[in-house]
């Protein structure tokens, strides 16, 4: 477990709301849309394996 | 770790010219249009003042004009002079397809200018006279479409370029 990955979650984020709010302005939603979808499924890439293994020591805990 | 700095940053600015590079292609655009009218211009004076034949009308133009404009009235001239072409409208046709090709103008812009090579030169001097208003109308139209297009686009390909080069760089690092 790093600390690496928050920060990085974080730029993620920074710039993709930027990337939201110029889109928007320009008055295309539906390509906000689609970035901030994008944008979650990235992160979420990142993070599945971190949360499969929380799942794992969970159940490793209780004898599941 | 310099070498990853290193390699953001060319990521980055690459990202960040492409951009730029597409939000001028849309005022080169706009730009070719004004050039284009203006010329035409030109021409209608050579056509219905001057009675120039249009070969020599066309070759007289395209001496003042520059870059693509000008490019596509010398080939179309050149084409009438050496008879490559039976009509007027192939010879613009022809010249239209080839050389607009490499300009910024879309699709519309083209198939309006070839439109007009089928006019040119086939009518009495009033009737041209009101062909050429037509086609400045038009040719209006698609500058105004231009304008929106770039007040709308063109800041945001600037920026959309070197947001996404940070985006692509975040995500790599």
């Amino acid at each position: 477990m790093d600390v690496n990955l928050i920060f990085k979650i974080a730029a993620i984020g920074i710039v993709i709301t930027v990337l939201n709010k110029v889109l928007l302005q320009s008055g295309r939603e539906e390509m906000a849309m689609m970035t901030t979808l994008t944008g979650v499924v990235v992160v979420l890439m990142m993070v599945i394996s971190l949360v499969s293994n929380l799942f794992d020591s969970v159940r490793t805990m209780f004898h599941l | 770790m310099l070498l990853k700095i290193i390699g953001g940053l060319l990521i980055v600015f690459a990202s960040g010219l492409l951009g730029i590079l597409f939000s001028n292609r849309l005022s080169l655009r706009y730009r070719e249009l004004t050039n284009l009218r203006r010329f035409m211009q030109m021409l209608e004076t050579e056509v219905t003042y001057g009675a120039t034949p249009l070969p020599a009308a066309l070759y007289n133009i395209s001496n003042k004009a520059e870059g693509v404009i000008g490019k596509f009235f010398s080939t179309v001239s050149d084409s009438l002079t050496d008879r490559s072409f039976y009509t007027v409208r192939d010879a613009w046709n022809e010249s239209a397809e080839v050389i607009l090709e490499q300009s910024s103008l879309q699709r519309p812009d083209i198939e309006l200018i070839k439109n007009f090579g089928s006019i040119l030169g086939c009518s009495d001097r009033e009737d041209q006279e009101k062909h050429f208003k037509l086609f400045y109308l038009q040719l209006r139209h698609h500058e105004d479409a231009a304008m929106e297009e770039i007040k709308k686009s063109g800041k945001m390909y600037r920026s959309l370029g070197f947001i996404l080069g940070i985006a692509i760089f975040v995500v790599l690092v």
